[in-house]
């Protein structure tokens, strides 16, 4: 793998382990890792959420300069050629589609509960504040997973 | 009107070799990764006009001698 793949690589798998993180932050389930995750939003103060919101941006941010700084010091010596600038493009349109079906799964699922009252369903509680942080951190990490999948795919395939 | 099929093809690799020149000769020689050569000369990426000229400067050659417009599925 090219030092660029390996950034993407290892960006995809700080991305997915800060989903779990507020996941087990924000809901109760199964135990993972001595943390309840699951698909039951757990009410919390708001300085315990906003302590999760902080925090989640800390370790995004610490990790990415890890990653940039540390460990891939030497792309920095080789900019991007036209190929790897075509790539993250097409990798951004994905992400973009990506983010804007995730946004109408939600509201098709918000519709569906509210129109069929359908109580087998697990709802999102959009009154509740840790319900509305973990909604908008999932839509905004998965854009950002899916970027990752694709670049790497395109990294393959182009 | 409609639309034609094609795909560009390349003597890129066989022109490299005639001339005993490593991918990341190329690369360097026209300012790309060794990556993206290897990508253009298994045909799986295009290249931008700029770097197909700078690769047809790089081997001396006219373009059309580098790259071919093939119809279809010659």
């Amino acid at each position: 793998m090219s030092p660029q793949e390996n950034r993407v690589a290892a960006e995809l798998a700080l991305w997915g382990a800060l989903l779990l993180f507020i996941w087990m932050r924000l809901t109760d389930g199964t135990v993972i890792l001595g943390q309840s995750l699951g698909t039951v939003i757990v009410e919390q103060s708001p300085g315990r959420l906003l302590w999760t919101y902080v925090a989640a941006g800390v370790i995004a941010a610490i990790g990415q300069l890890i990653i940039r700084a540390v460990v891939f010091r030497k792309e920095k010596d080789a900019p991007a050629d036209e190929r790897e600038r075509f790539i993250e493009r097409k990798a951004d349109q994905v992400a973009y589609g990506a983010g804007v079906v995730t946004v109408h799964l939600v509201i098709g699922h918000v519709l569906l509960v509210a129109f069929f009252d359908r109580s087998d369903v697990v709802a999102l509680d959009f009154t509740s504040t840790a319900g509305i942080l973990l909604v908008l951190l999932t839509v905004l990490l998965v854009q950002e997973i899916v970027r990752g999948v694709a670049t790497l795919v395109l990294y393959r395939r182009t | 009107m409609s639309r034609e099929d094609g795909k560009v093809r390349n003597r890129i690799r066989d022109l490299r070799i005639e001339r005993g020149w490593s991918q990341q000769d190329l690369a360097d020689a026209v300012g790309a990764s060794r990556q993206t050569i290897n990508a253009i000369e298994q045909e799986k990426y295009s290249p931008s006009l700029e770097l197909a000229f700078r690769l047809t400067r790089a081997f001396r050659k006219e373009f059309e001698e580098v790259f071919r417009y093939v119809r279809g599925d010659g």
